[in-house]
């Protein structure tokens, strides 16, 4: 049990979820973690779209298998379709999919990839305790996208994350430094870290909380796995 | 074939044209033979009826026609009035007494009856511009008033013969004939010409030292002549034979009112309020006894006979309506009706013609039906107006006929033709249907069996050639080789399967055989490659098993602008580049896999670093089909090399523009 403190952070979360008792079962994990956020539903993707539209969100937890209005069939694709409108209107929305149909993710891979926002995939199979974790990871803006990577791809990188590792591992060049490069903003190169630590199968909080240095378990991991010579 | 239709082509006009020459002779020829006669007359007769019913003309000013009635005259209306000499001689003197131009006194002598001839005699003489009549027909025929002199008899004494049609309809005049009764010296002059003669005598003698003469025509040496206004001698045409026509005839132009002439009778006249002088002065005065008998047709009359009035008219009407005609014609320039050989021939050809127009340049039926419609009217209009303004009678009846019976010929000669050209036209656009169908059925057939090479290619024979590969290589035991297998067991039955539901639905679908399923071509192309990759990758191929890290990015492309056939043909190249590494590129460790926008263009990349493409290995095969393949369906450039240090590189740029 997490402690109920007083400067416990305040927000609000969006559920998107057309089955009432996994609704529920979020619900209940939320209230125990967030006391403090508010909590929003929806049961459609039209109205999902519409409280996003009218709320700041700290998180939007969705489902892929939902109607696009009341009284119509749930479908995956429409789950899919609310994602892609999700990442292209807001870029940096942290985002948790909770779904059974993960798989589905596979060819919008490419817009997870680029997506700055926090971005997790929770199964509804896992455990309470892993739920909170992923779900906790994307509101704090982490990556969690290993479970639709391809079988043997080994580790899967856009072009420029492996730019970010080689300035900053061959060059020792700072955040600032790679953006610079790159021609992008710094917090570009901290939403491609988060995407490393990802692929990297660093996970950030447990690693930290086991007083690790992010940065330097990146280089050894990337040392390891070839990705720097 | 050309050369041979365009003979064709003439052939059938010439053919065709026969058919109008043929229409257009018979019609000459029935004319000539009189089939034509009784409607051409008919229709002049029409013609001059139209003319009075819309009093077309005013009444001739320059004739008062007088009519001496009773008690000037004796005896009863049954019988015919007969005239003493002396009233006639006092009727004369008042007239003359009021100058008039000439007077014709139509009157033949055995109705003037007294011994006092002497009077009339003598007026005569003093006045040689005083007509009166003779008539050598045999039924009641009539001596000039006895002892003129010669050149009285010459000059003052006319013959009043009127000259009947075959129908009894008086549409002719004499200007002058021989007369068998007589001596050697028998040309006898017309009332009617001696009146217009001693009319314009008068008047040049008024306008002093002019003469006037009579002559014969210049043009026709055969006619009359007043001046220059020859009076056209009526030949034989419209039925008129030579026989017929005695002597000089012409044509009566009837005056087309229905008050041609001021009428009065003679106790009008000496009434003291009269105003004689308006009415006889300048003027050419006839003067007939009244009661003429009105038994005489013309042409203006009969219209009205359906109505059974009978208002035939009288000889004197006749003879005045004749004389009108020559003095209008020299005065006026009134016109006077002719005909002419050339003249008609030209009308009836032209309007026959036109006729033939009507079938050949018509779009449609009714429209050739409507302007040979519009043909008739204007040659009906056309004939009246000719015959109005210059007189000229053309052959209208005969005309008509030719040209309808062409118009009509035509018209259903173009209507088959049309007709026929409309079926072979349909004919024509089945067949191009038929072709185009079949062209379709050959490239659709073209594409199913390249989709479906595709399909077994880029599947079943991958698999195929990795278990081969492996167990060559003797590095796969038999559990594993069971499973490969089954593998291609699956993937074979699927394309199988696959095959026969896209025959039963028509969606458009990637058939992705060894992850067993199909992927939608129309969700966007860069999801379309994700998948594709994630499919190629979960395969045991041999070069994917060392794979360290994949450079992997698929930028969005507006895929809107291609087809589901270069869609499915791009996921094929991709698959294929993909299925090659995985078959040659044994100990790769990276891959790269991106998609990127680049000026306008979309470059999609596959490199390794695997021991593939040394460059001792021969590029052929599938790889290289499809590559230009989708080369020449995108419109792009495909490369193909090695890659540095090792490996292999393969490289499609294709435009995203049209």
């Amino acid at each position: 049990m997490v402690p109920i403190s007083s400067e416990a952070p305040t927000g609000k979360i969006l559920i998107v979820d057309d089955h009432q008792v996994v609704l529920s079962g979020t619900i209940d994990i939320l209230r125990q973690h967030y006391p403090r956020y508010e909590l929003l539903t929806a049961k459609t993707a039209q109205e999902a779209l519409e409280k996003l539209a009218n709320h700041h969100l700290n998180l939007a937890i969705l489902d892929l298998s939902i109607p696009d209005a009341l009284h119509q069939d749930a479908r995956v694709e429409t789950g899919i379709e609310l994602l892609r409108q999700v990442m292209k209107h807001y870029p940096e929305q942290n985002i948790a999919i909770q779904s059974t149909y993960i798989k589905a993710l596979v060819r919008v891979r490419s817009e997870i990839d680029s997506h700055q926002g926090g971005f997790t995939i929770v199964d509804k199979s896992m455990s309470s305790q892993d739920i909170f974790q992923r779900i906790d990871g994307a509101l704090k803006g982490f990556s969690h996208t290993r479970g639709i990577k391809a079988l043997q791809a080994g580790i899967e990188l856009k072009p420029e994350w492996l730019q970010v590792l080689t300035f900053a591992f061959h060059e020792g060049l700072q955040d600032k430094a790679i953006a610079q490069e790159l021609s992008v903003q710094p917090s570009t190169i901290r939403h491609y870290w988060n995407k490393l630590y990802d692929v990297l199968e660093i996970d950030p909080e447990l690693d930290k909380k086991e007083g690790k240095n992010l940065r330097s378990l990146t280089e050894i991991r990337a040392r390891e796995r070839g990705l720097l010579d | 074939m050309e050369g041979q239709s365009r003979w064709e082509k003439v052939f059938d006009a010439i053919r065709t044209s026969l058919w109008g020459v043929g229409i257009i002779a018979t019609v000459l020829g029935a004319r000539s033979l009189g089939a034509f006669h009784a409607l051409e007359l008919m229709a002049l007769d029409r013609f001059l009826t139209l003319n009075t019913q819309l009093s077309i003309e005013s009444t001739d000013e320059d004739i008062t026609l007088v009519e001496i009635d009773p008690p000037h005259v004796q005896g009863s209306v049954e019988k015919g009035y007969t005239i003493t000499a002396d009233s006639l001689a006092d009727i004369l003197e008042t007239i003359f007494a009021n100058e008039p131009t000439v007077v014709g006194a139509d009157i033949v002598s055995y109705r003037i009856t007294g011994e006092n001839q002497e009077r009339l005699r003598s007026l005569i003489n003093q006045h040689s511009n005083l007509i009166t009549v003779a008539n050598y027909s045999s039924s009641n025929s009539a001596e000039p008033i006895t002892g003129l002199s010669k050149s009285q008899l010459e000059d003052q004494v006319g013959f009043n013969d009127l000259v009947f049609d075959r129908d009894g309809i008086i549409r002719r005049a004499f200007l002058g004939s021989y007369f068998l009764s007589d001596e050697a010296d028998s040309y006898k002059i017309s009332f009617a010409i001696q009146v217009a003669k001693g009319h314009f005598y008068s008047k040049a003698q008024a306008d002093e030292g002019k003469r006037f003469e009579i002559e014969n025509g210049i043009r026709d040496p055969d006619t009359m002549r007043f001046e220059s206004r020859e009076i056209p001698r009526l030949v034989s045409n419209y039925g008129y034979t030579e026989q017929q026509i005695g002597g000089v005839q012409t044509l009566i132009n009837y005056r087309g009112n229905p008050k041609p002439f001021e009428v009065v009778t003679v106790s009008d006249l000496l009434e003291p309020q009269t105003d004689r002088s308006s009415l006889i002065k300048d003027k050419i005065i006839i003067l007939s006894l009244a009661g003429a008998a009105h038994d005489f047709a013309i042409p203006v009359t009969i219209a009205d006979r359906t109505l059974d009035e009978s208002p035939l008219a009288s000889g004197i009407e006749i003879q005045t309506h004749i004389i009108s005609q020559i003095v209008q014609a020299v005065e006026e320039q009134r016109p006077l009706i002719w005909t002419g050989r050339t003249a008609q021939y030209v009308f009836l050809v032209g309007v026959s013609i036109l006729g033939i127009s009507c079938g050949r340049f018509s779009k449609d039926t009714l429209s050739g039906l409507i302007s040979l419609l519009v043909t008739v009217f204007a040659s009906i209009f056309l004939s009246y107006l000719f015959l109005l303004r210059l007189g000229l009678w053309l052959p209208l009846t005969a005309a008509l006929v030719s040209t309808t019976a062409n118009g009509l010929v035509y018209i259903n000669y173009a209507q088959n033709k049309r007709r026929s050209e409309k079926m072979i036209q349909q004919l024509d656009l089945a067949l191009d249907n038929e072709r185009q169908l079949s062209e379709r059925l050959a490239f659709e057939r073209k594409k199913t069996i390249e989709n479906m090479f595709d399909s077994i290619h880029n599947g079943p024979l991958q698999t195929l050639a990795n278990l081969l590969r492996r167990t060559r290589d003797a590095t796969i035991d038999l559990p594993d080789i069971c499973l490969g297998l089954e593998d291609l067991n699956r993937e074979i039955r699927y394309i199988g399967d696959s095959i026969k539901q896209d025959a039963h639905d028509q969606k458009d679908s990637l058939d992705v055989s060894y992850a067993g399923t199909k992927f939608d071509l129309d969700i966007p192309l860069q999801e379309l490659f994700q998948e594709v990759y994630d499919a190629m990758l979960s395969r045991p191929l041999l070069g994917f098993s060392n794979l360290k890290f994949t450079i992997i990015s698929f930028a969005p492309i507006e895929s809107e602008i291609l087809s589901i056939d270069t869609k499915r043909k791009l996921c094929r190249f991709l698959e294929e580049a993909l299925g090659n590494v995985g078959k040659h590129a044994l100990g790769a460790t990276r891959l790269v896999v991106t998609g990127k926008n680049k000026d306008n263009h979309y470059e999609l990349t596959v490199a390794d670093n695997g021991s593939g493409g040394n460059g001792n290995e021969v590029e052929t095969g599938e790889g290289t089909r499809i590559g230009k393949e989708v080369e020449k369906i995108t419109g792009g450039k495909f490369i193909h090399k090695p890659n540095k240090p090792k490996g292999f590189f393969c490289q499609l740029t294709f435009p995203l523009s049209t």
